[in-house]
């Protein structure tokens, strides 16, 4: 039986430990014993994983759902491009490529740059719940206290940077 | 370089947030120059050369600043970080959108406490 992500919903996944990159995975899923996997411009990964490739993934998170039969309409504009998806790379280069944030410790120990973000970013979901504006806060990821700072969007705390001080 | 005046108002409500701080990196602001600045598409980094005849801050880095910047949709967050005591860095990060085509310097702007 397989973790699946049917074609009538779509889900964000969100590691919050992995031993390896989940952005590796899906864009290499033959190495994914059983596993499908393809990225919708714009929606993020479509994955279907076997339930024991999700266990060696880590605690994978549904964080929410969009878009009721959405497979029919890569395109949709109707979906809620809010919900996280995979960073986008400038994103984490700015992020992880200064060394002075010292987030080098955090990116090793979830196997990657996207995975450490999706971690920082779920910290600060789970810390700060729902709101509205601004924020800057503390979180622990993996050990370690970091500081992370940004916005809400649609009610959602998303990342603008991070660092350990 | 001079700092352009996104640079400068973020830099004064940054300087704002610590009192005990302020006349010590004040200082450091006198006669300081822009070494480097680098949009990364995902905010910028604008490398600081402050006035190291000034005394040495006890801060490692301020934040707590926002701005909204024109072409974004949503706020820009502002950390300055301090290094070895004195002025180093100023960070500005948009959130979820890519900055790759502001031109920083000549942008509209306003500040959020």
């Amino acid at each position: 039986m397989a973790d699946a992500i049917t074609s009538s919903d779509f889900y964000n996944l969100t590691i919050l430990q992995a031993g390896k990159d989940i952005g590796d995975l899906l864009s290499h899923p033959g190495e994914i014993p059983g596993a499908i996997a393809s990225v919708a411009p714009g929606l993020g990964p479509i994955a279907e994983l076997p339930q024991a490739v999700s266990g060696a993934l880590g605690v994978i998170r549904a964080i929410g759902t969009v878009g009721a039969g959405a497979t029919d309409d890569l395109s949709n504009p109707n979906a809620d491009t809010t919900v996280p998806q995979l960073p986008d790379q400038n994103k984490l280069n700015h992020i992880f490529g200064n060394p002075d944030h010292n987030l080098d410790p955090v990116v090793q120990q979830f196997g990657g740059q996207s995975a450490a973000y999706n971690a920082i970013e779920q910290a600060a979901i789970n810390g700060l719940g729902s709101g509205t504006g601004t924020y800057t806060t503390v979180v622990e990821v993996g050990g370690a206290n970091v500081t992370v700072t940004g916005a809400y969007v649609n009610g959602v705390p998303r990342i603008g940077t991070a660092f350990i001080p | 370089m001079p700092l352009n005046e996104l640079e400068k108002a973020v830099l004064e409500a940054l300087l704002r947030k610590t009192p005990n701080e302020l006349h010590i990196l004040e200082r450091q602001l006198k006669e300081i120059d822009v070494s480097s600045r680098r949009n990364t598409g995902g905010g910028f980094y604008c490398k600081l050369e402050p006035n190291k005849i000034a005394e040495p801050s006890s801060a490692k880095f301020i934040g707590g600043v926002f701005a909204d910047v024109e072409g974004l949709s949503h706020p820009m967050a502002f950390v300055l970080f301090i290094k070895e005591g004195f002025i180093d860095t100023l960070e500005g990060a948009a959130t979820d959108e890519n900055t790759a085509n502001i031109d920083f310097s000549n942008v509209r702007f306003e500040i959020i406490e």
